[in-house]
């Protein structure tokens, strides 16, 4: 997990250029659709990482159950948990994370584009 | 499951990573396999029925199935879902790619390939103006000196993006048409081949092994997808030569070769820069050299509900140009370059090595047979290709 958790500043942007196409008419729907699936691939990579080491755990023959329950966090675990969570929260709620100054740049793309098949999406 | 990537470019994602990955290419198989079925359900039961008592006919064309489907409730569910998964590939692999960026331009200058730079090429604006197909940075950006992020993103996400269903290597395309050329026409033994907006190279170095004695280039705009491309052939042993150039201005005298492929190339470009290349490749072809495109099927062969299928991407994956692509004449496009009208080619094939080559030789003879499954990513795909006969 840590080397996902690196403090150097990423380089390459995670998010492409341009509006988000609008699916749904009713406001937030949108953003919802993105949290709920962005929720579903962090609870699927948790219980992926929660089988393997129930699994490894148990072939070294180490009872984890009793042991997580009473284990006491230090303050730098603590810490370290605490950015996680933040982190994950940051990804869930990704889609609110465009400001609306590059929102509005983004909604002129299209059309300066000159293509003919231009957007058809509701604008955000 | 996705197995890493089979040569010395790859870069290892961590184990949650690699879960993330994963979970992106399930929710791309759901979308595109399970919820495509229900959507062209949804269509069939309820939205033609409504259409053809509105209309007294039934919809004429995609644009028409498009306006239909837009209110509807799964279409928009299908839509949000597809998109999200988009951005997901992105957001799944560029955190790796990131974490390694320096390393792999070590490793590339270290064992660079044949590659052939042109600092002084403009990437094109259909390159350099969007973020084509929600790709963060689009084929070219690049973030150090001779950087490879492109070629390291584009081959590592479209390994998400494919579900495995696109060849070991991404690389099932570029065997399916070969193999079609070398079945096809026993006699055509090409000895210069070219591959244009050939990205990092997959479908061009089947070329290379199906014809070991062809001379095999590969030309893109973008010079950190041709640095990858290049170290990447290397590492599979190819003697494959990769120029960064336009495949609108070729650089090649007049007659040089035999073949000029493409693949997913032609849906990327402008109209004007696809009647451009089809000139340059014209001129470029030796006399009974072949032109050939694996591209999307034209919408003029298509079912309405296929048209609007496939022109989703057009609609909402920032591809401008996939749609007005797909409406055009594709005979009269070669004929425009001067290619004669009956010199044009087509082929709908199965995927070459996902089939056995007796399977895949009986395809050819029965001629292009268009479906739904044509173009349409998923197990059962068939690919297209046209082109024309210098």
């Amino acid at each position: 997990m840590s080397a996902q958790h690196s403090n150097r500043k990423p380089r390459i942007p995670l998010h492409h250029r341009g509006k988000r196409p609008r699916f749904f008419e009713a406001s937030g729907t949108d953003e919802l659709m993105s949290m709920v699936l962005e929720l579903t691939a962090e609870l699927w990579v948790v219980k992926k990482r929660l089988y393997l080491l129930e699994r490894v755990a148990g072939q070294a023959g180490v009872p984890l159950t009793p042991q997580i329950e009473g284990y006491e966090l230090d303050d730098a675990e603590v810490a370290e948990l605490d950015e996680r969570r933040s982190l994950l929260i940051a990804t869930v709620l990704r889609s609110l994370e465009v400001d609306p100054v590059e929102r509005g740049r983004m909604r002129e793309e299209m059309e300066s584009l000159g293509s003919p098949a231009g957007p058809a999406g509701r604008v955000a | 499951m996705l197995k890493d990537l089979s040569h010395d470019l790859r870069i290892t994602p961590t184990r949650d990573e690699r879960t993330r990955q994963e979970f992106v290419a399930s929710l791309r198989r759901h979308v595109l396999s399970d919820m495509a079925s229900s959507m062209r359900s949804t269509f069939e039961r309820e939205v033609q029925p409504g259409f053809e008592r509105a209309h007294g006919r039934p919809p004429r064309d995609g644009e028409e199935v498009h306006d239909a489907m837009q209110d509807e409730r799964y279409f928009r569910f299908y839509s949000a879902i597809r998109y999200n998964a988009q951005e997901m590939v992105f957001r799944s692999v560029i955190p790796v790619v990131d974490r390694n960026l320096d390393e792999l331009a070590t490793r590339v200058r270290e064992r660079p390939g044949d590659a052939v730079l042109d600092p002084g090429l403009r990437v094109p604006n259909n390159v350099a103006n969007i973020d084509v197909h929600l790709s963060p940075g689009s084929y070219h950006s690049e973030y150090l000196p001779d950087d490879v992020a492109p070629g390291a993103i584009y081959d590592n996400s479209i390994h998400v993006f494919a579900f495995n269903q696109m060849g070991r290597d991404i690389d099932d395309i570029g065997h399916t048409f070969a193999n079609f050329v070398r079945l096809a026409w026993p006699g055509f033994r090409p000895r210069a081949i070219l591959d244009a907006g050939c990205t990092v190279g997959h479908n061009t170095l089947p070329w290379a092994k199906t014809f070991p004695d062809a001379e095999v280039t590969g030309i893109d705009v973008s010079a950190g997808l041709v640095r990858y491309a290049a170290a990447r052939a290397r590492s599979f042993g190819l003697p494959v030569r990769f120029m960064q150039m336009d495949a609108t201005r070729l650089a090649f005298p007049d007659e040089s070769f035999d073949v000029v492929f493409s693949s997913m190339f032609l849906h990327e470009l402008p109209l004007k820069d696809i009647r451009a290349f089809f000139r340059e490749a014209y001129r470029v072809l030796k006399p009974g050299g072949l032109l050939l495109n694996m591209e999307l099927p034209p919408n003029n062969r298509m079912q309405p509900y296929d048209r609007f299928y496939l022109d989703w991407d057009s609609y909402y994956n920032k591809e401008p140009w996939y749609k007005p692509f797909r409406d055009q004449d594709y005979p009269q496009l070669c004929a425009a370059a001067g290619f004669a009208p009956e010199r044009f080619v087509e082929a709908v094939l199965p995927r070459y090595t996902y089939t056995p080559e007796e399977q895949f030789r009986a395809c050819i003879d029965r001629g292009a047979r268009f479906g739904s499954r044509t173009g349409r990513l998923g197990e059962e795909i068939e690919w297209y290709g046209f082109g024309a006969w210098k």
